[in-house]
């Protein structure tokens, strides 16, 4: 159980301060900051820990005795060569060591050799924990130290020019703390097919006079969320989701429905741009990675294999509908995971697993990505105290390079203990 | 008595909801006039219960959805209440979800446990879950061997079930090589899968039989052949139980973890979201005395001035399922509740399937968007009688009935209290045609949207 404290107490003053247009929902989405052009970001957070290490798999000992420490380490669930021929991408950068995606992302070969897929290697949070919690809290917040009381990273870059109106959406029901703010509103959606309140004008409009009524405390954050829900309900209602060509058509749930709903809604505001949503922000949450027992190698029906199996698809699906509406220009991807897994399997035989690691995998994908493999493979022969990779590549040089470059931001307002180096995972427009 | 100390109407109200489901009117009215003390003693008074819903060794979602209602009309019997409250709070607290553990029948045994030992001795529950075959399964236990150690529950014991990862100072209560020193004293345990009927049991050929160190160099280090049983299956003796290492932890500053851990826990679940720290101090000061004993914590927990203080009321948003509970209660409705797991899933809490290991992300969480949005669409499937949905309801109407005495009656039906603009904005919603074909078919059963919606029912 997690209990968001800073919910609770930002109701209050962040009511004070909002326009009256906006208690009643009437923000204008002509003043939206996103127009039709403007970036925007599309988070994919793979919980539990994806294993790096049997995403983007070594392939020689080239620089490092990295291939032949890998099958030692990891007898039932190495990714065997044989398996891999056809998936070679570029040597790591520092050793040269040779690489290759794993099988079940065949799909993203043709966008990584089109130069639109980063793979960030050795990515993770310097000195970080090995509890999920503790470790997402990281990346949510984009600052290892989080015992203060946090703010999403998103939530703060929103915090820059809130104005009243919804800029974010986080899919999944809940609002990600990665997009908690202060001041901006975000929108928690569980699917934009079905928006709309019910009962027709009368109950709206009763509701919309009982919500902006004056309240405090929880009550207020409450009614702040309920008018959120009626400025949104109407515009929503009104997205075709399906029926329009989406290659993620038969996606009816999970990574691939929410992906088909944010690309209706980019459908949406490119077809429209007077209409445009406003929404610059997007984040996508899909479970299963905490692959402690049953990890699987190669079988795509099932464990790992699966899961991987599964974004290669929805991703290349999400990346084809972007191209064939013409938002590929403005929409970048970023993949990213707790941690990484254990170099060592836990079990043998069909029971392999990988507990907790440390050095993990980013995938940044779009036409703004800067192609090719980033940072470095952490040594095998070099693991850490607790057996697990090195994280060699700071998740926030990454999160830097993001809004410097991506958002036109600031990272030095964004991010604490900022500025940070980027790594170029960003090409310029 | 103080004269405080004796219920009236809103405290009856206050007490049902947070230590039970909520209730009717007249369900209220019974416990208007007793002491704070006897009215928590009946709640107490609940035997224990080894009832077990419905469920097969298959993974159909039909099945799971008949054990899910057999679990939520429970909720709503006046029979078990803070039974079945504590029940579900344990669901959260050691979850596991359908969708990992394959066999339902594991999720109902898991279920009985807690309705079983849940208000009794924590340290009894602690090591039933311990060897819980749906747990085994969820976090790996099963799978963890002395030449295979796994991690997954050994981290997750400490972390979200004991101790939590820091104590209230920020102080690591324990260490990465704690965690592997916990994983092998808890390895062994095993149990054959896709039996009939399958045992758990203590296969000393899995056990890690060697020393372990756990908690090195603290005062309460323990350190031996730790594990949960003997190897040759001699049950739990105290000298070597590795679990008896988590009640005597202490944090930093010398205090109980576990107690404090737990008391945190339940008094933001049962009273307000914070708890400072005099009030910590006590509770977990009863709680330690009493042997871990849950029932004696709730007791204490439920009859503090803090729980019963002005500000604790309307201070922490309903789960979906406190929620849909206290409408079906409150309004009388009726029925099979065949669609009642959807709804309190789409308001993001569906039973067997919390989101993760962690349990549900509770506060405003549960008001996000599309989560509120359900909310008010229940209400509006309650209001209209949705009876293939299971939701049976008549509308009240009688001679003499006006928009204000509709709204009055409703409102005190649900025990909700609202501003005096709320209530005229919903008196004016049911006075338009008032009367009418149109107002009987769609405004006045619509107005249980409205209500279901209104920010103070959310919030209790």
């Amino acid at each position: 159980m997690r209990i968001t404290r800073r919910s609770f107490l930002k109701g209050a003053t962040a009511s004070a301060v909002l326009s009256g247009a906006h208690v009643l929902g009437l923000a204008s989405r002509a003043s939206a900051a996103a127009g039709a052009g403007a970036p925007v970001l599309v988070l994919v957070n793979l919980a539990g820990g994806n294993d790096a290490l049997n995403t983007v798999v070594p392939l020689d000992d080239f620089g490092a005795p990295q291939r032949s420490r890998y099958e030692q380490l990891r007898p039932d669930l190495a990714v065997p060569l044989s398996a891999l021929a056809t998936l070679t991408i570029d040597s790591d950068p520092l050793r040269g060591t040779g690489l290759a995606l794993h099988p079940s992302l065949g799909g993203l070969k043709p966008l990584y050799d089109q130069g639109r897929l980063a793979l960030v290697l050795g990515a993770g949070v310097p000195g970080g924990s090995l509890s999920h919690f503790e470790a997402e809290k990281a990346w949510f917040y984009g600052r290892p130290d989080v015992l203060v009381e946090p703010l999403g990273w998103v939530g703060r870059q929103l915090d820059l020019a809130a104005d009243g109106a919804p800029h974010a959406v986080s899919f999944g029901g809940a609002v990600s703390p990665a997009l908690e703010a202060q001041m901006a509103e975000v929108l928690g959606v569980r699917s934009v097919a079905g928006f709309g309140v019910p009962g027709g004008a009368a109950v709206g409009a009763a509701l919309q006079a009982i919500l902006a009524e004056g309240r405090s405390g929880v009550a207020e954050w409450i009614a702040r969320s309920g008018r959120v829900l009626l400025s949104q309900a109407e515009f929503l209602a009104g997205i075709a989701t399906t029926g329009w060509g989406s290659s993620l058509e038969a996606e009816t749930s999970g990574l691939g429905r929410d992906l088909r709903e944010i690309a209706s809604l980019l459908r949406h505001d490119t077809l429209d741009p007077g209409a445009a949503s406003g929404f610059g922000f997007y984040h996508v949450r899909i479970g299963g990675y905490d692959t402690h027992s049953r990890q699987g190698t190669l079988d795509p029906s099932s464990g790992h294999p699966r899961l991987l199996s599964d974004l290669s698809r929805c991703l290349q699906g999400f990346q084809q509908d972007l191209d064939e509406i013409g938002a590929s220009a403005r929409v970048v991807t970023v993949v990213y995971s707790e941690f990484g897994r254990r170099a060592a399997q836990n079990a043998g035989g069909p029971d392999a697993g990988t507990d907790h690691g440390a050095g993990g995998l980013m995938l940044v994908l779009g036409d703004r990505a800067a192609g090719g493999v980033h940072g470095a493979l952490p040594r095998l022969d070099q693991l850490d105290a607790r057996g697990n990779l090195a994280v060699t590549t700071d998740f926030r040089s990454v999160y830097a390079a993001l809004i410097d470059d991506f958002l036109g931001g600031d990272q030095t307002q964004v991010l604490p203990g900022a500025p940070f180096a980027k790594l170029p995972v960003i090409q310029a427009a | 008595l103080p004269a405080s100390d004796i219920l009236d109407e809103r405290d009856a109200a206050h007490l049902l909801r947070r230590a039970g489901f909520g209730a009717p009117a007249r369900e209220r009215a019974r416990f208007v006039g007793r002491s704070r003390a006897e009215a928590v003693e009946e709640l107490l008074a609940v035997k224990p219960s080894a009832a077990r819903g419905p469920a097969s060794s298959n993974q159909s979602s039909s099945s799971l959805r008949r054990l899910q209602v057999w679990w939520l009309r429970r909720m709503l019997s006046p029979r078990y209440r803070l039974q079945e409250k504590i029940a579900l709070f344990w669901h959260d607290h050691f979850p596991s979800e359908a969708g990992i553990v394959g066999d339902q029948r594991a999720l109902a045994e898991q279920n009985a446990l807690f309705r079983y030992y849940g208000l009794g001795s924590f340290r009894t529950l602690v090591h039933q879950v311990t060897r819980d075959r749906a747990m085994l399964d969820y976090l790996d236990g099963v799978r963890s061997r002395v030449d295979a150690v796994n991690e997954n529950y050994a981290r997750e014991l400490m972390e979200l079930f004991t101790l939590g990862p820091n104590d209230e100072d920020g102080v690591p209560n324990y260490t990465q090589t704690d965690v592997v020193e916990l994983a092998r004293a808890l390895t062994g345990f095993f149990f054959e899968r896709g039996a009939k009927k399958p045992l758990v049991q203590m296969d000393p050929s899995r056990f890690d039989a060697g020393s372990k160190l756990l908690f090195a160099s603290r005062p309460f280090e323990m350190s031996g052949v730790l594990g949960v049983e003997y190897a040759d299956g001699t049950p739990f003796p105290p000298e070597t139980n590795v679990l008896e290492a988590l009640f005597a932890h202490r944090d930093s500053q010398g205090r109980p973890t576990l107690a404090r851990f737990l008391v945190r826990k339940l008094w933001a679940w049962f009273a307000t979201p914070e708890a400072d720290g005099t009030l910590v101090d006590e509770l977990s000061a009863a709680f330690v005395s009493s042997d871990y004993h849950v029932g004696t914590l709730m007791r204490e927990l439920l009859c503090h001035d803090a729980f019963w203080a002005e500000d604790a009321r309307a201070s922490t948003p309903k789960t979906p399922v406190e929620f849909a509970a206290q409408a079906l209660l409150a309004l009388g409705v009726k029925g099979s509740f065949r669609d009642l797991p959807l709804w309190v899933a789409r308001m993001g809490m569906e039973p067997f399937e919390p989101p993760g290991v962690e349990g549900w992300n509770h506060g405003p969480a549960w008001l996000a968007t599309s989560r509120y949005l359900s909310r008010i669409e229940f209400g509006n499937v309650l209001g209209t009688g949705q009876v293939k949905q299971g939701f049976r309801f008549k509308l009240k109407l009688s001679e003499g009935d006006t928009p204000e005495s509709l709204v009055d009656a409703a409102l005190a039906q649900l025990g909700c209290e609202v501003s005096v603009e709320t209530r005229l904005r919903l008196i004016e919603y049911l006075a338009f045609e008032f009367g009418s074909d149109t107002w009987l078919r769609r405004t006045y059963p619509r107005l249980f949207a409205l209500l279901l919606g209104l920010p103070e029912f959310q919030v209790h």
